[in-house]
């Protein structure tokens, strides 16, 4: 059994830089862990780093310097197919743009979140009506995204990342497209499921989105500073922040 | 949901997941039936590919086997048999069996018998006319297989069969009708019998010298009432035959000894050899000609499909991206999108196959040229369909594979 205490994520001293010409340094160094069951919010303007943060912490992107960690794993030299795998099995992800397949059906769209975890058609199919049954939309299994709401629509996203029961689940500006009464329903949902286990990590530039959360990390030119709010013993007890000058 | 499952052990978290070929061909069917109209546009530029290298290779196998059919009729594939002349200058006739042993030769496709009347006789409209008043007609005798086998045609009637070929009638040359003015049913008179015009050539093919201004009898009359008059009577004169396409060297090889087994070096051969050359280079060069057609319409149908999966990639990136995020590999990624370019062109190239066909047999019912569809256009148009959009659809599927998946899902 994996140690329970060891963080789902961690980076050390990440940094990104774009090569020029000029080059362009989105991310100052910034280490950071992310407990199971956390709830944290990237918080900044646009262009302050904040997807960039989120892509290496994603494994989706290599950081210029610096090492991450899944599990205690150094994933930074891995390979890619090994990186894939991880992907599959540990990480969700929840887009801005929902990123649905339109010809799919919801249940299609949502199993494709275990297309590529080595679950059979079947199984895939059983556990996509669960996962949509949970985030309210059990009745909507075939419809396609063209025959929804965009508030349904990224809940088919969210059940799509939670099908495969992920340790982490990243949403980037998960409510960035929806109207203010739907995102915030979009983001009740997402606290809701840091309860079940899962940490969740949410980037966003809406302060009242970011309260919603226990642990906000405020990003500006690159530089990350937690905001420390006292009242969660454990997100005091484990975040390390350290903002290069 | 409990933490055992949450949390899978660090050994597993890092081992590779197969997609199975199923769970494969179903990400690549999105694309390919996801959205009909563009996977028909997409198509439609391999169908047109398809379509012309069938329809040019058809057309130009078409025209081929018109003009090779020409210079057969020519006497490209004849090679005609005759007795020899022994040292004292005597013929030495053919044995009986000679057509019946050719025919059964491999690359044979038909023989036709002309047999010899020796006599020399006129022919008449009727029994008035002065016997020195010949208009220079002659008498000869053919078999019913030598009709196909020269290559003649009828202007009127019928030529003999084996009841015909008996009887007292008489299949009159183009120039023999016209200078006796005899039509079919009229009767002339032949060294005192009068004989029925069984039928009227209007071409008697590559035995116009044999038979232009004559009067032919059937080969079984002329054995069962003038054996006897001449020792030639009965006896073979010509033996016609026809090779099977590009035969005629091997079956001019060991035609002397099958003629004539006992004497194989008093058996005369001739033919129109430059013919056969001539046909023989007009084959290839026309082969060629249709490889090089079918050839360029394949780049052309290729160049379609690969533009086709380029922009398919481009406007894919959201998807791409997706995929990634959810844990496909990046070989993952491009099998799908190879697949589905192969699933393009499948149905491209089948589509092209029919279309191709329709339109070679459309051009040939206009040219009057035969239909001919070589079976390898058939077969390879499809599968070449295939191979052109597994390598059109590589690249950009190899490119949608070095796509980080940051930049893809920024796409959007």
């Amino acid at each position: 059994m994996p140690d329970n205490t060891a963080p789902v994520i961690e980076v050390r001293e990440v940094t990104k830089t774009y090569p020029g010409p000029p080059p362009l340094t989105v991310l100052q160094p910034t280490s950071l862990k992310i407990m199971p069951g956390d709830q944290v919010a990237i918080l900044g303007p646009s262009g302050s780093g904040k997807s960039t943060l989120l892509s290496i912490l994603g494994i989706l992107d290599d950081p210029t310097s610096g090492n991450v960690f899944v599990d205690g794993i150094d994933v930074t030299s891995l390979a890619e197919k090994q990186r894939s795998a991880i992907r599959a099995a540990w990480i969700g992800f929840v887009f801005q743009q929902f990123h649905l397949i339109p010809t799919q059906s919801a249940v299609q769209n949502v199993s494709n979140g275990l297309l590529y975890s080595g679950v059979t058609y079947r199984e895939r199919n059983r556990r996509a009506k669960e996962a949509l049954t949970a985030v309210g939309l059990g009745h909507r299994l075939t419809h396609r995204p063209g025959q929804m709401s965009g508030g349904e629509q990224q809940r088919v996203a969210i059940a799509r990342a939670l099908v495969r029961e992920p340790a982490v689940l990243f949403a980037d500006e998960p409510t960035g497209a929806l109207d203010s009464a739907t995102g915030e329903a979009i983001v009740g949902l997402l606290a809701g499921v840091a309860d079940r286990g899962t940490a969740v990590v949410v980037v966003t530039h809406n302060e009242e989105i970011a309260s919603r959360f226990r642990r906000i990390i405020r990003l500006h030119d690159g530089v990350a500073t937690e905001a420390y709010r006292g009242t969660d013993n454990k997100s005091d007890a484990t975040a390390v922040i350290e903002a290069a000058a | 949901m409990n933490e055992a499952s949450l949390n899978p052990r660090r050994d597993d978290l890092l081992r590779p997941r197969r997609l199975s070929f199923r769970d494969l061909l179903g990400t690549a069917w999105i694309g390919v039936g996801g959205r009909p109209q563009r996977t028909a546009l997409a198509a439609l530029g391999v169908a047109l590919g398809i379509a012309a290298l069938v329809a040019l290779t058809s057309a130009s196998a078409s025209s081929q086997q018109q003009i090779l059919n020409d210079l057969d009729a020519l006497g490209a594939n004849l090679v005609i048999v005759g007795p020899g002349n022994d040292a004292t200058g005597d013929a030495v006739f053919l044995p009986q069996f000679a057509p019946e042993a050719i025919a059964r030769q491999p690359g044979v496709r038909s023989v036709g018998v002309l047999d010899y009347f020796p006599l020399v006789s006129g022919v008449y409209r009727s029994d008035l006319v002065p016997i020195t008043e010949t208009s220079g007609i002659h008498v000869t005798t053919a078999r019913p297989d030598a009709f196909e086998a020269i290559g003649a045609t009828l202007a009127r009637g019928r030529w003999f069969d084996d009841v015909t070929r008996a009887l007292p009638v008489t299949v009159l040359s183009a120039i023999a009708a016209a200078r006796l003015g005899a039509q079919v049913g009229d009767n002339v008179y032949i060294d005192g019998q009068w004989y029925g015009v069984l039928g009227i050539l209007s071409d008697s093919g590559v035995a116009s010298g044999r038979l232009d201004g004559a009067a032919i009898l059937g080969d079984a009359w002329v054995r069962d009432n003038f054996a006897g008059q001449h020792s030639g009577i009965g006896e073979i004169q010509e033996i016609y035959v026809r090779a099977e396409p590009g035969m005629v060297d091997t079956v001019r090889e060991g035609l002397a000894r099958v003629a004539n087994p006992a004497t194989p070096h008093f058996v005369a051969l001739s033919g129109a050899s430059n013919l056969a050359d001539a046909r023989a280079l007009t084959d290839d060069t026309l082969a060629t000609l249709g490889l090089a057609l079918g050839g360029i319409s394949l780049l052309v149908g290729g160049v379609g499909i690969a533009n086709t999966m380029v922009v398919t990639v481009l406007e894919r990136r959201g998807e791409i991206g997706l995929r990634r995020a959810l844990g496909a590999r990046p070989g993952q990624i491009a099998a799908q999108f190879v697949g589905e370019a192969i699933g393009i062109s499948l149905i491209g190239g089948l589509a092209g196959l029919i279309l191709g066909v329709i339109a070679a047999i459309v051009i040939a019912l206009i040219t009057g040229q035969p239909i001919v569809i070589p079976f390898a256009a058939i077969v390879v148009g499809p599968l070449l369909s295939v191979i052109v959009g597994a390598i059109a659809g590589l690249q950009p599927a190899i490119k949608a594979t070095r796509l980080s998946p940051t930049t893809a899902l920024r796409a959007i």
